[in-house]
Formats: C-alpha cells, structure tokens, sequence
C-alpha cells in the first residue's frame, strides 16, 4: 500500500509539472509530425521526389531542341500530394549563367542543349562530329542526379531511335535484295523515300511512342501502404519515454541530496517500499505518457497502433519495464543526480541513434545491426512497427516482449545490488 | 574588456572541467556523426558517385536479357548483381536490399511475337527515394531496347510496303525483324548520334573524393550540437541565478554588462570550440576538406556562432526555469536541426519544406557549410548567408 501512494504521489508531482507535459507529450508528438511531413512524399507507390529544379539552356536553332524541351517538362509523377511535375523547369541563354546557378545550389541541374542539335539529327551520317549534350548537376544532392541522368539518356534514346531507325530500313532492304528479287520491289523502291516519309509520319505519331518494353513498379515491404506518423510517432514516443523514465528514477538521487529520503526513512515505511515506491511511480508515469500519446495520436493524426489491444497493451508494458528498469539501474549506479543525468541523457541519445529513433536501422552495417539489438530501443521500436505497419499479431512480437522482459529483469537485478549497497546497511 | 574576457575564459574552464560537457560536446556529436555517416554510405575512400545496388533476377536467359543487363551494368551509377527472385524478393521486402529487377521467363518471345514486353521493378519502401534513381536507369536502359525492338518495327513495315516481305509469310516476317533488331543494336553501339556527357557542377580540385554521407551528417551533426552547447549555456546562466552564484557576482566591482557580456563571450566561444571539434572530426575520419576557402570557412563558423549563441540565450530569457529552458530547448533544437536539414538531405524533403528551411538559422547554416563543403564555393559566396545568420543575432 505505501509503494502505490508514493508511486501514485510522484506520478501526480509529473502530470502537474508543465515542463515534463512537454517533454513527455508535446516533445515526441511535434518532432513526429516534421518526420511525418518530411517523409511523407515517401509512402506507397507514389515518387517522392518531384519539381526537380532544372534550367534547360536551348540553343539550338531547330524544331528538335524544343521537342527535347517540351519532353522534359511534360513529365509528370505521381506524389504523395497528387500529379506533379518531375521538373520546375527554367529556360536560360546563357549556359555559364545556368551553371553558376547549380553551383551556388540555386537549381539541381543544368541542361545545355548545343546549337545544332537539330541539324545534325536530322542530317545523321553527314555530319562530322555528333552533338554533345551537356548536363550538369548539384555535388551536394544525391538523389536529383541519378533522376536527371536517367530521364535524359531515355529521351536521348528516343532520338536516337528515329534516326537510326531509317538507316537500319533502308540498310537491311539492300541486305536482301539479290537479282532474283522481283521486278516489283525494284519498282517500289523508286518510291522508297516517301514510303519511309509516310511510315515515319506513323512511327512518329503512334508507333514510335508506344512502349515496347513495359516496366511495373512495384514497393514492397512496410511501406507499401506506409502510414509514417505509424513508424514516427511510436519512435518517439520511445524516446521520450526514456528522458520521463530516467527523469523519474533519478529523482532518488534528487530525493538523498535533498534529504527528503532520509526523512522518509525515520518513518515506518522501509527503504524497499520507499523505492519500490519510487520505481513504481516512474513506471506508472510512462504508462500514462504511452496512453496518452496513443490516444492523442489515434485520435488528433489517425495512427494506426496495432489490429488488436492485448498485444499494444503487453508492448507497452514490457517496454516501460524494460525503460524504468534500465533508469533504475542508472540510478544506482550513478554517484549522484547530477552524474545521473549526464548519464541518463547520454545513454538515451546512443541508444536513440542505435535502436534506430532517428534512423533506420535497415541501413546499418552488419556489427551495428548486432549493437543496435542491445538496446531497448531497438525491440520496442521492432514491435510497435510490426504492430502498426505489417499489422502483426501478439505471436509476431513475442521475441520482441521476451527480449525485453529480459532486459528489465536484468536491469533490474543490477538495480536491486546497487540500491541495496548503497541504501541498506 | 579584460574583465569580459576573464569571466569568459573562468566559464569555458567551469564547463570544460564537466565530464558531463566532455560527454555532449566530444563523444556525442563523433558518435551522431559516425552512425549517420555509416548509415548514408559515405564512409573515408569510397567514391563519388555511389553505385546503387540493382539486383536482377533473369528468369528469361535469352539474349534480349543478356542484352538488357548488359546496357544497365554500363551504366555507372549501378551496381549491377544477379539473384534469386524468392530470396531476393525477401531482402527487398525487409530493406535489405534496395531494388530487383525481374525479367520474367518469355521476356524475348513476347516482344518479337508480341506488341509489348513487360518487365516488373520491385522496390524496398525503406529507400523509396533511392529506388527512384534505379526505376529511372532501368527505363533508360529498357529505352535503347525499346528502341531497337521499334526499329524493327519500322524496318518490317518498309519492307512490307515495298513486297520484299510477303505479309502473310509469318517466318519470313519473324526472321526479318530479328535481323532489322539485331542491325540496331548494332547501330547503337557504332552510329549513336547523341553523345550525353554529365558533370557535377562543383568548383572543387578534389570533387570526386567526397565521400558521400560525411557530407551530411558531419555538418548537420555540427549545426545540431553547436545549437545544443549554446541552448545548454543558455541554461547555465538560469542555472546561476536560481544558485544566487549571478547576485554575488554582482557584488563585486564589476558592471551588469561585464558580467552579461562576459557569459555570453563565454558560451559564443564555446560554440566555436564545439564547431571547431566537429571539423577536426570530419578532417580525420572522413577526410573532409571544408572545402577551398578557410576564410569563407571561418566566417561561416563566426556567423553560425553568434546566431546559435542568440538562440540560446533567447530560449532561457523565455524560460520561467531551468527546467523549462532545458525542455524548450531540447524541443526547439531537435526541430531546428530536422527542419533545417541537419537530419536528412534536404532534397528529399516536399518544396514547402525545403522552402521553410530558408527560413531557420539551420537551414541557412546547412546551406553555407555545403556551399563550402560541396560546392567548394568561396567567400563572397558565404557573405550573404552569414549576413542572414547575423540578422538572427537582431531577435
């Protein structure tokens, strides 16, 4: 019973505290919200880069510059905030104009189309040296320049397709000719430059434009029908989870440097209700802060958490186990509360980065992946992703509440030693 | 001046003597910059451009796929490796690979025999941004493919018009369009009309050697951590007076101001020293260079200091508490830096957030540290952004 009213006591002391609220509530809500509207263009099957800010330096005199041109800005993908351009295309004269543009990081690209572009397409073979399109792109983005190159070469492509095409026809029609060909194909072959003019005019409008080789793309994995703020807002929650929690268990250490632990000592309340009490309180404050922001989260932005409550529920527990427990530990181990909130504060940010609160952990490296999966981050942020975005079951996160049942029981156990020298003599 | 300078130098000891600010100014900002660096591939020694990984599973082993694959692996950007569909198909599900690209079985039948040749693009929605670059490089390379197949199109279509091909002679008609495809492909290799040359638009000597990640997260990290020092100086100074260690400073024979400008001196040169560590950071493990202008260099360090030593103390003049200044803080310098670019590469952000970038110290500072870093532009070019940034100290 004095365990719950000690918990119960500093679990209002936190709900009544403004700046905790905004630690707690408002921090990992508004920091999930820019990661949601940051990444938000990168869900389903939609392209999440578009408007592509590319200066297109026309200085060819012809019709096929400006074929190239309307080409390029024609291009539309599908976003995340409907049908967009792939390119914010802008003309320019001059071409080291434009290029100081991309170098001063004012456009992602340039493109130079030279002044005789169109004569010497539409005049293959009689030309001396074949024109040489230029682009140029932004050193500092890594994405542009791979969309930019490879838009380019498929238009060239297509160009190049129409011009090659009327010498490959006329070529293969000498290649089968013999004097055994009827008189008839001789005959026809007076007319072979309108029949080509007519088959081109074809090729150009219909033929020409169809695709031979069609591509589907496919996004598998969570993201295929991603709801990010499902991935974020969980992530921070547990992040901040952890900054409440070892807020919480470190005020032990505020409670004996202020001697309001001694003088609850001289009462009959033993020191393992007094910390039990303590401990119990933090859990009771991360439980509330999870309820909360599941709540305001489901409600406020649609977050979807989990199919069914047992499993949501038992993460969630598990995880503020895991959490306190580990806050718990940091306290005992801590000298004092000042070395227990450096401590506190360092260990939630390398744990943060390593189980993967602000960043995927897909990308790391094998022996990070192996680090990574030490920490409490890692397995709760695993299980509240398997809930919310691959719609998994309470079987599916098992290994997730198993790993971390062991690490509060670790934690724990580890805490237990250090209270009990410290604080039983 | 001598006594600013000494109540300066007195707190940069106090907070140098912390293990606590050991922690937060050296090993957290290394060890932010390293996981993010690592996990952008941009490790000391690996060349720019990156090669994306394409996985190909051909199903079909025909020479039409031998050809495709042959086109994508000329490309530079792609690291081109055969697979599994099954296994494959796994690791693109679970992000461990970025993309498959599969050829399925009658990919060369259909597109003789047939209008049209479908081929199905799978990728990981962990790096949707990235898969964009490959489904971009696979059509291009499927364009020259497409176009030999439309060639041969056209070239049957003349022959036809002309009777060297009887239309009815399906063989006949088959065996002349193989031919007509296989002299465009040809064509391709020794008639291309079009030459393409591509060029990253940098003033750097060294431009190649970049390596890719470090180029973020080394100044981003150093944006981030220089906010956190000043946000945490910022604090000290409610710190002081919640103590009463301000009021009997005010007792001894020196001005308000002195001690004011003594602090803030203090925390400003702090930031700098935070800066500085971060540079040395990215000299010695990546192998940064900052760029060609140490003296762009230094006014970008100048500028960004003052503007997060502003930030800093405006947040804790705000504050009622320390610990109001210590939550605002954390909350305000998670979204400067995330906002601002320091997180992500700004590019993949949506415009309205690239725009609202322009608008944060952050976003500013990221902008100036590339234009070093990157761009290897000089000082002129960093006057303007350190005149925004110094327009911030005016808040």
């Amino acid at each position: 019973m004095k365990p719950w009213t000690i918990a119960l006591k500093d679990t209002l002391i936190a709900f009544r505290d403004r700046n905790a609220i905004l630690l707690m509530i408002a921090a990992p809500l508004m920091i999930s919200m820019i990661m949601g509207a940051a990444f938000g263009n990168m869900g389903g099957n939609t392209s999440p880069i578009s408007e592509i800010s590319l200066i297109i330096v026309n200085a060819d005199k012809g019709e096929l510059g400006k074929n190239f041109t309307e080409i390029i800005s024609s291009i539309d993908v599908e976003s995340s905030e409907g049908i967009k351009p792939l390119f914010a295309v802008e003309e320019y004269i001059d071409k080291d104009e434009a290029i100081a543009q991309v170098e001063i990081g004012k456009a992602r690209g340039v493109l130079y189309i030279p002044v005789d572009f169109s004569t010497h397409v539409e005049n293959r073979g009689e030309s001396v040296n074949p024109p040489l399109l230029e682009v140029y792109t932004d050193p500092s983005a890594s994405i542009s320049p791979g969309i930019i190159r490879g838009v380019v070469q498929r238009i060239v492509n297509g160009f190049n397709t129409i011009s090659i095409g009327n010498n490959v026809a006329v070529e293969q029609i000498f290649e089968n000719l013999d004097e055994n060909s009827a008189q008839e194909i001789y005959a026809n072959l007076e007319n072979l430059e309108e029949i080509i003019i007519a088959e081109n005019e074809s090729f150009g409008k219909v033929e020409g434009r169809r695709e031979r080789i069609i591509i589907t793309s496919k996004t598998l994995g969570a993201g295929e029908d991603l709801d990010l703020l499902g991935y974020f807002v969980p992530s921070m929650s547990i992040f901040f989870l952890m900054f409440a929690a070892f807020e919480g268990t470190r005020s032990i250490l505020e409670e004996e440097r202020d001697g309001t632990l001694h003088r609850l000592m001289i009462t009959p309340t033993s020191i393992i209700e007094i910390l039990l009490g303590k401990i119990g309180g933090t859990f009771l404050t991360g439980i509330l802060q999870f309820v909360i922001l599941v709540a305001i989260s489901a409600l406020l932005f649609g977050v979807h958490w989990s199919d069914s409550l047992l499993p949501l529920i038992l993460l969630t527990i598990v995880t503020v186990i895991a959490v306190t427990s580990l806050g718990a530990f940091l306290a005992g181990f801590s000298r004092n509360a000042n070395q227990a909130g450096i401590l506190g504060s360092t260990l939630n940010l390398v744990f943060a980065i390593l189980g993967g609160n602000f960043i995927l952990t897909t990308a790391f490296p094998d022996w990070l992946t192996i680090i990574s999966k030490l920490t409490v981050n890692r397995w709760a942020l695993d299980g509240f992703s398997t809930l919310a975005l691959s719609h998994g079951t309470l079987i599916n996160i098992l290994p997730n509440i198993a790993a971390l049942l062991g690490m509060a029981i670790f934690y724990f156990t580890l805490a237990t030693v250090l209270f009990k020298r410290r604080f039983i003599k | 001046m001598r006594k600013i300078i000494s109540i300066a130098f007195l707190y940069l000891r106090t907070t140098y003597t912390s293990i606590g600010t050991l922690l937060f100014t050296i090993a957290m900002p290394i060890i932010f910059t390293f996981v993010l660096a690592l996990t952008m591939k941009g490790m000391a020694g690996e060349p720019t451009p990156e090669a994306w990984q394409l996985l190909i599973a051909n199903e079909d082993k025909s020479n039409l796929s031998a050809s495709l694959i042959m086109h994508l692996e000329e490309n530079p950007i792609l690291d081109v490796e055969i697979a599994e569909k099954n296994s494959t198909l796994a690791d693109v599900e679970s992000g461990d690979a970025l993309a498959l690209l599969l050829i399925p079985s009658g990919f060369e039948t259909n597109a003789f025999q047939h209008d049209a040749t479908d081929l199905t693009l799978y990728q990981s929605a962990d790096s949707i941004a990235r898969a964009q670059i490959l489904e971009e490089a696979v059509k291009s390379a499927s364009a020259e493919i497409g176009g030999s197949l439309a060639i041969a199109d056209l070239s049957l279509r003349v022959a036809e018009e002309i009777a060297l091909i009887n239309k009815s002679d399906e063989d006949g008609k088959q065996d002349y369009k193989e031919e007509a495809f296989e002299a465009a492909q040809s064509a391709w290799q020794t008639d291309e009309i079009i030459n393409l040359q591509f060029t990253e638009a940098t003033r750097l000597e060294n431009g190649d050697d970049i390596p890719v990640g470090a180029t973020q997260s080394s100044p981003g990290m150093l944006v981030m951590y220089a906010l956190f020092f000043s946000f945490g100086g910022g604090a000290t100074l409610l710190v002081e007076r919640d103590e009463g260690t301000l009021r009997r400073l005010l007792v001894m024979p020196l001005s308000k101001s002195a001690i004011m400008g003594g602090k803030l001196l203090g925390i400003y040169l702090g930031a700098l020293i935070q800066m500085t560590i971060m540079i040395l950071f990215g000299i010695l493990a990546f192998d940064l260079q900052w760029g060609q202008s140490p003296v762009g260099l230094i006014m970008m360090l100048l500028s960004y200091g003052f503007a997060s030593t502003a930030l800093g103390i405006m947040v804790a003049a705000l504050s009622k508490s320390v610990a109001q200044a210590n939550a605002a803080g954390t909350i305000v310098v998670m979204a400067l830096a995330s906002l601002g670019g320091a997180w992500w590469p700004i590019e993949i952000v949506p415009i309205w957030m690239q725009n609202l970038a322009l608008m944060l110290p952050t976003g500013w500072a990221m902008h100036g540290f590339q234009d070093l870093l990157l761009r290897g532009l000089g000082l002129e070019a960093i006057l303007p952004t350190a005149a925004i940034l110094l327009r911030v100290v005016q808040f």
